[in-house]
């Protein structure tokens, strides 16, 4: 008797698994799931990005509005309408740097976002950026709803990396264990048909089906969720690949362990436990040495080095401003004015010596944070659900990297605007002082507004993106191939007795 | 007759390596997870403390000044970890620790501890909570799975129910066996690790005890629906292999897919506004710098306010004008951020209403308020901190216009008037103080109960030798 024909084997299976409701059903809750996590991502993207808007929005109006205000105080004072606070007075450069000059750096959303949350959900995508605030921007972000945050979103990136294995899993464990379970093994077995041709048709069955479907699932998701695909071609073609990769990966665990040709029961004890294992285990095993072996820099003493350094610097307030403009060629020859400078011209010196005595637990707070970035990119490879969740934020532009490089232009920006801003407001000390009593309701050393540069943010190319990528879908072949290999090698007898 | 029988069945459960190592393993897991958080609470907690020490030491030390400025200067205050947030440390991860309470602004609490993680950190987060709520019911299955369709198959039951036990007895007893199991091994420790804990932090009183007790209860009866469920599963399916998928599929709905699920939609459903517009609006209802036409607003008010024809005539109007301003943006501010926070509220009582679709969802809501760690009882804290803002910033603005200081004149005061000012001390509500809105949570898992144990009588009642 002459052992049937892969080809023949694989073209029955695929008919018979093509009839089967599980498989159906499995497809269908995974589109729904695929839907549902992309179209909720979508909503609350196109929400954030509604924020922007308006935080553009807001800094125009507040443009508009220092404009007119500086045309209204060249105004002669009247009985009325008398002369202006400095903190109200755009004219007056000093308030104006402090009081006036406020903008925005924005984080648009890339048009594949709804691939996955990634840490959208977490950092702000919306930084206020004032001249004296140290470093930056304030520590910020947008409330949500904290209960969500700590069982985490449903968003398209889940389905795929949590339910879709179950998915797989499930349906190897069913289908393939049928015969096994019914007692007809045996019968199988008598066939001229070894357990690698017959296991592998099956699954090879399976995966024709499911693939093509998945990919299809996860094409039609995406497009429902609003995502431009003929813009997104290249990372969309990438994020299937990745998916089709991971896809190898389970079905490669899946045939190892039914290699063994065990009960349904069995097997899916086994792939629970293999489930758990990556998707929870190991990620807290991982996560909770890494936290007690590199320990965050405490938030709290943060905040108390904050205080303790501004009150030294209240302390030494004159003596540094003294000093200051003693080191300035420019300013060397008014020092004597550094006791009487106002409170926005005294920012614009001791804000950098504030930032220059906290930098080192701010770049203890930076250093820890990129550290732990490239940890998780290493465990990506030993997780492979840990790698493909990172894989679709990058490809989303949702990724803590990108994150990081916003944070990063925000503050070159706030530089940006101090390299505009203080010359003009330290210049200010070389002339003389404003007379008591003034004719026009403005102090007019600053006639018009300042035309400032608006924030931009360089911007990873998708050639980049798909790059930052490519070594962990190289890996995940790799895995998917050993996986696979050793589930064929190990599939070598029949287990009936 | 019970007990005999019970410690048979459990002594049967201990015999599948696989299923019994199972539990065992996350009964491990939990109690490291409890201790890891424990231990790390008690750390940032000292932490806490001396600094929210160093903070009275640097209010009450400032020296002479402007008590309009000294509101500036004023404290940061911290939020202790909830007695109960190494059980289930609910949304605190992702909660500010600590907020600046000075004048002008209700600040947002700042330094979530997860702000910046990583997405290792992220997903490797687990507390016993969630891993009781997610994973348990896989353990419970696969144990309710070996006792009960593993015996079927092997043709036992058959053999047990000829003998003269009752069959409800039989399915009460296995029901018994796999719930004594995991409570034991999943709540109990981590109740005990917990009290100890609370004992050696001086944290240990009558409402703490309370929670401790009620969340065990809680879980020891979730864990009782996940029995019964398994075992009325196990019995109903016509063979092993229909009861191991359908105990898959169970758990798969009620622990992963519907509680993030249900989660997303009620976040979606009843959005929040951004925080963008909530602190621009309070920007521009309140601003902390107005505009000079609002200051002419403003001297007119101040001028009606005190009966006079001019600032002449007040003693202290540039106090008189902060003061105005600031019990303004209090208006301002409970018009604006109530039915924001109120708006939380109502998504956290709609999830917890959908505890009626799982179970997991009941006890996931149900936990973080048990365990005070639910955005109710965050919002205690922040209420009571911006109380505390307000009468210290009242108060130092009441100083000021109590004395007379006009164009360059200032009155400044010192550690006589600061020492007025009490410590910032916080207790957290009592257990069923605040309006939970998990409550809902609890009358689900009590249906759930009823469900379970339903169903459990049924499959027993019609269970024949």
């Amino acid at each position: 008797m002459s052992a049937p024909a892969f080809r023949d084997l694989f073209v029955w299976e695929w008919r018979h698994v093509g009839r089967s409701p599980l498989l159906w059903s499995i497809v269908v809750i995974l589109l729904a799931s695929f839907c549902w996590g992309a179209l909720t991502t979508a909503f609350k993207h196109n929400e954030q990005s509604a924020a922007l808007e308006r935080a553009r929005a807001d800094d125009q109006a507040l443009i508009a509005s220092t404009a007119e205000r500086a045309v209204a105080y060249r105004a002669k004072i009247t009985e009325d309408a008398g002369q202006v606070a400095y903190w109200q007075d755009p004219t007056n450069v000093a308030g104006y740097s402090e009081y006036f000059v406020r903008r925005h750096a924005l984080k648009p959303h890339l048009p594949l976002s709804p691939l996955a949350t990634g840490v959208s959900d977490l950092a702000p995508s919306r930084l206020e950026i004032k001249l004296n605030t140290p470093f930056g921007f304030n520590d910020t972000y947008d409330f949500e709803n904290p209960r969500g945050l700590a069982l985490g979103r449903f968003d398209f990136a889940f389905a795929v990396v949590v339910l879709l294995p179950i998915g797989l899993l499930l349906l190897c464990a069913l289908l393939i264990t049928f015969e096994r379970d019914r007692g007809m093994l045996r019968l199988v077995a008598a066939q001229a048909v070894g357990p690698r041709r017959w296991i592998g048709a099956r699954m090879a069955a399976i995966l024709a089906w499911f693939v093509p479907a998945v990919l299809l699932a996860q094409v039609v998701a995406l497009a429902i969720a609003g995502v431009p695909l003929g813009q997104v071609a290249a990372p969309l073609a990438v994020s299937l690949v990745l998916t089709l990769l991971y896809i190898f990966f389970w079905s490669g665990i899946a045939l190892f362990v039914l290699a063994r040709q065990p009960s349904a029961g069995a097997a899916l004890g086994m792939f629970g436990a293999i489930w758990a294992l990556l998707i929870i285990g190991l990620p807290m095993a991982i996560s909770a040495l890494v936290a007690t072996v590199d320990p965050p820099p405490s938030a709290v003493e943060y905040v108390d080095a904050q205080r303790r350094v501004r009150d030294e610097i209240d302390a030494e307030r004159d003596a540094l401003l003294t000093q200051a403009l003693g080191a300035r060629p420019d300013l060397a020859a008014h020092v004597h004015r550094a006791t009487s400078l106002d409170y926005a011209t005294r920012l614009s010196f001791l804000v950098p010596e504030i930032e220059r005595r906290l930098s080192p637990q701010r770049v203890a707070m930076e250093d820890h944070r990129v550290r732990q970035e490239r940890i998780a990119f290493a465990t990506g490879f030993l997780l492979p659900t840990l790698g493909i969740e990172s894989a679709f934020a990058a490809l989303a532009g949702t990724d803590p990297e990108r994150q990081r490089r916003f944070e990063q232009a925000a503050r070159e920006y706030q530089q940006q605007l101090r390299a505009c801003v203080y010359p003009l407001v330290q210049a200010e000390i070389t002339k003389p002082p404003a007379p008591p009593v003034r004719e026009t309701r403005g102090r007019l050393n600053l006639p018009e507004p300042l035309d400032l540069p608006e924030f931009s943010m360089t911007e990873a190319s998708n050639a980049e993106r798909i790059r930052n990528v490519l070594p962990f879908a190289f890996w995940l072949a790799l895995l998917a191939t050993v996986t696979s290999i050793a589930g064929w090698r190990r599939a070598d007898r029949w287990q009936v007795t | 007759m019970i007990l005999p029988l019970l410690h048979l069945e459990i002594a049967m459960l201990r015999r599948d390596r696989r299923a019994w190592w199972s539990l065992l393993a996350l009964a491990i897991v939990v109690v490291l997870s409890c201790v890891s958080i424990a231990v790390d609470n008690v750390r940032v907690d000292a932490s806490k403390q001396q600094v929210a020490a160093a903070e009275r030491q640097r209010w009450l030390g400032q020296g002479e000044k402007d008590p309009h400025s000294a509101a500036h200067y004023s404290i940061f205050a911290f939020k202790r970890a909830p007695a109960l947030s190494a059980l289930d440390p609910g949304g605190n991860p992702f909660l500010g620790q600590t907020v600046y309470l000075e004048a002008h602004h209700q600040n947002d609490m700042l330094y979530r501890p997860q702000q910046n993680a990583s997405p290792l950190q992220r997903i490797g987060f687990a507390s016993p909570a969630a891993l009781i709520a997610g994973v348990a019911p896989l353990v419970v299955f696969l144990l309710a799975f070996t006792l009960v369709a593993q015996e079927r198959e092997r043709g036992t039951t058959r053999l047990a129910l000829g003998a003269a036990i009752h069959p409800s007895m039989l399915v009460v007893i296995k029901m018994l066996a796999v719930w004594a199991s995991t409570a034991g091994l999943l709540v109990l420790p981590v109740a005990v690790v917990t009290v100890g804990q609370l004992a050696f932090t001086g944290q240990l009183d009558r409402d703490a005890l309370l929670r401790v007790l009620a969340w065990s209860a809680t879980f020891a009866g979730y864990l009782a629906v996940l029995a019964a469920i398994g075992i009325a599963i196990s019995l109903r399916a016509s063979n092993a292999r229909l009861a191991m998928t359908t105990l898959f599929g169970v758990w798969i709905a009620f622990s992963l897919a519907l509680p993030r699920a249900a989660s997303t939609f009620v976040d979606t459903a009843q959005p929040l506004p951004s925080s963008q517009s909530i602190r621009q609006q309070m920007a521009s209802e309140a601003p902390a710098f107005w505009s000079d036409e609002q200051g002419q607003r403003n001297k007119q008010e101040l001028l009606a306010r005190y009966g006079v024809s001019s600032l002449e005539e007040i003693p202290n109007p540039r106090m008189a004008e902060l003061d105005l301003m600031e019990r303004h943006s209090h208006e301002v501010f409970d018009r604006i951020l109530g039915p924001f926070y109120d708006q939380v509220e109502r998504q956290d009582r709609w999830f917890a209403l959908l505890g009626f679709v799982s179970p997991t969802i009941a006890i996931q809501a149900g936990s973080a308020a048990l365990a005070g760690t639910d955005f109710s009882h965050h919002r205690h804290f922040i209420d009571t901190a911006e109380r505390y803002r307000r009468d210290l910033v009242n108060r130092m603005n009441a100083d000021g216009m109590a004395h007379r200081a006009h164009g360059s004149e200032r009155h400044t005061n010192d550690e006589r008037l600061w020492s007025q000012i009490p410590e910032f001390v916080y207790a957290a509500p009592r257990l069923g103080t605040p309006a939970m809105p998990a409550w809902p949570a609890f009358g689900a898992l009590l249906v759930w109960l009823g469900i379970a144990a339903s169903v459990l009588t049924i499959t027993a009642r019609e269970l024949r030798p």
